[in-house]
């Protein structure tokens, strides 16, 4: 059914004269889901989202969010909220001032029992004790959780987060992903365009890859993150466990120690079956997963590969393995 | 609806909590009260220098004790300043709020951005309005200690009664502020093109001082453009000719063409700057 959507992209096309920042794109995000929109910086992951949300007009292509066409966004009132990668907020308004200014925006208030009020919201962002301090005198932390808390307060039904974790700190990245899991776990489809790729792993349902303004992937996060085909291995020998398994798979030295093989899903027992058959002493053996970087390196590199190109720093996937093993 | 209604009700109390915008209804009472005590002043020092030099007293307003001259200079003064606030707020209306992401929220959350620009330009008549009652408000008080709202009298002859200033006091302020109105929203269509509120503010005020240095040689074609019924900073307005009048100067006043014009024609730019703009926004990266 088209109006189970929160979000759909329809054969979206922007060119910006001869450049096509975004090259015939179709997206569908669930109502439920939290779903990232992954991409190297200009792959046209904030064009796609502008357009959709109007910010931006598309040179051809058909956009809605939550079923409304995007020229008539305005008719959702508060189901639709939005965190911009720049907070948005009246400088020289207190934060009790800027709340409010979003809730008169927003228009009738929500039925009794419905929604969150601006006091919750602000104590959910942490900034409970701040209300009364002008959004001037806030750090970037804190302006960006008040533009979070803006955006929560109503309760919105899909909630568009535009690099939700730059200019945070570790804790404040730790928080406002916590808050992020509170907030999906309550049914709110959440839509985020982040590099944090680490960080957005444990919250994203599924995904879009982009590259080039062109989709690379689409689905769910656990499909791209595949099997487990590499294993990690601690063995006696390297030299020899090296040239045992050269023809089986790619082996590369483990930055912690031992090696890594790759192979294919569900390997492990022949990998194990070899060493020991070429009396390698196996000290250990376990399966990694790879991280979320290291699929959406996988895809880039391939991507590239495709197009006669060589990805500039090819060592940076085998590095993510170490931070990415689940 | 397209929201206009919502942008213009939060804008409106945005405007009214602005540290900057109380700060501006503070000098807009402040700036009258200074001009009527600088008219006073130096209306005294004039007669100080006549009476040294023995020459013969003439008629003036100011002179006769009548409070019309220092109130209608007070509350042009109050005007002119407007003017730079007005262009001020529309600055940052647009472009300020495109740099800072405000104008994205309220185009996600509520508003078209026809609805969106309509509802800032709405607000428009609305702090004219304010502007006009503010600035009146410091003049008359400042105005009624030097005189009375009598009428103006030449040797036992009463030649502009009261009821006479008043309407011709109403006229002016009527094609002044509707001038106003246009100024505003002149200020939107260039904010709608600028990438920044400073580069908005100083391509606003820039137009209009050009307008002002060289609307004078147009003559009476220089009624067909709307900046001219505005109090602006080189004033030519219906209020500099009232400015006249309460002096009792019988060449000075209104007239009936002028008024008419002022009437419409500001309206109708007002109209057509807002279209303009909403053209021009219609197109631009938010």
């Amino acid at each position: 059914m088209r109006d189970t959507a929160a979000l759909r992209v329809e054969g979206l096309v922007k060119r910006y004269g001869a450049f096509t920042a975004v090259d015939a794109i179709d997206l569908t995000v669930g109502r439920g889901q939290a779903f990232g929109l992954l991409g190297p910086n200009g792959s046209g992951k904030t064009t796609t989202l502008s357009c959709a949300l109007g910010l931006l007009t598309p040179t051809a292509g058909r956009t809605e969010v939550l079923g409304v066409p995007t020229e008539r966004l305005h008719t959702l009132g508060g189901r639709l909220a939005c965190v911009f990668d720049t907070p948005a907020l009246l400088p020289g308004h207190t934060i009790a001032q800027n709340l409010a200014y979003q809730r008169r925006l927003r228009g009738p208030a929500l039925p009794a029992g419905r929604g969150l009020d601006e006091a919750r919201a602000l104590e959910l962002v942490g900034l409970g004790h701040l209300a009364r301090r002008r959004a001037s005198d806030l750090s970037l932390g804190q302006k960006k959780r008040l533009s979070l808390a803006a955006a929560l307060a109503g309760e919105p039904e899909l909630i568009v987060l535009d690099e939700p974790l730059s200019g945070l700190d570790p804790l404040g990245v730790r928080d406002i992903m916590q808050l992020f899991h509170e907030l999906f776990e309550r049914g709110l489809t959440l839509v985020v365009s982040s590099h944090r790729l680490h960080e957005m792993q444990s919250l994203l349902t599924h995904c879009a890859v982009i590259h080039r303004g062109a989709k690379l992937y689409e689905g769910t996060v656990a499909a791209l993150l595949g099997d487990d085909a590499t294993v990690h291995v601690r063995v006696d020998d390297e030299a020899k466990a090296r040239q045992a398994l050269s023809d089986l798979a790619t082996v590369e030295r483990a930055p912690e120690g031992g090696l890594f093989v790759r192979s294919v899903a569900g390997d492990a027992p022949r990998i194990a079956r070899r060493l020991v058959e070429a009396g390698v002493g196996l000290l250990g053996l376990a399966p990694q997963r790879r991280g979320l970087q290291a699929a959406f390196e996988a895809l880039v590199d391939a991507d590239l590969a495709r197009r006669g190109e060589v990805h500039a720093t090819p060592h940076l996937a085998a590095h993510e393995h170490r931070g990415g093993a689940a | 609806m397209n929201g206009a209604g919502r942008v213009f009700k939060a804008e409106l109390v945005r405007l009214a909590t602005a540290r900057a915008a109380q700060a501006s209804a503070a000098l807009l009472v402040l700036v009258p009260v200074l001009r009527v005590g600088a008219s006073v002043t130096g209306k005294k020092l004039e007669e100080l220098e006549r009476q040294a030099l023995g020459g013969k007293e003439r008629f003036d307003a100011l002179s006769s004790g009548t409070a019309w001259a220092p109130f209608v200079d007070g509350w042009r003064a109050g005007l002119v300043l407007s003017v730079a606030l007005l262009l001020v707020q529309a600055a940052r209306a647009l472009a300020g709020d495109r740099e800072t992401g405000v104008l994205r929220i309220a185009v996600t959350r509520s508003a078209s951005r026809t609805g969106a620009l309509l509802g800032r330009a709405l607000l428009g008549p609305v702090t004219v309005v304010c502007a006009a009652l503010l600035s009146g408000v410091g003049a008359y008080a400042a105005a009624r200690m030097v005189g009375d709202f009598g009428p103006l009298v030449s040797d036992g002859f009463a030649f502009s009664q009261v009821s006479e200033l008043q309407l011709e006091l109403a006229r002016s302020l009527a094609v002044s502020l509707l001038g106003l109105t246009a100024v505003h929203a002149f200020g939107l269509f260039v904010s709608s093109l600028s990438r920044g509120a400073v580069l908005a503010l100083a391509g606003a005020l820039a137009t209009l001082l050009l307008w002002d240095v060289f609307k004078a040689s147009l003559g009476d074609a220089r009624w067909w453009v709307f900046a001219s019924h505005a109090p602006t900073f080189i004033d030519g307005s219906a209020m500099n000719e009232m400015a006249g009048v309460a002096r009792g100067y019988s060449d000075k006043g209104l007239s009936e063409e002028v008024f008419r014009r002022g009437l419409t024609l500001a309206p109708l730019s007002w109209f057509v700057l807002v279209l303009a703009t909403a053209a021009v926004l219609r197109r631009r990266v938010l």
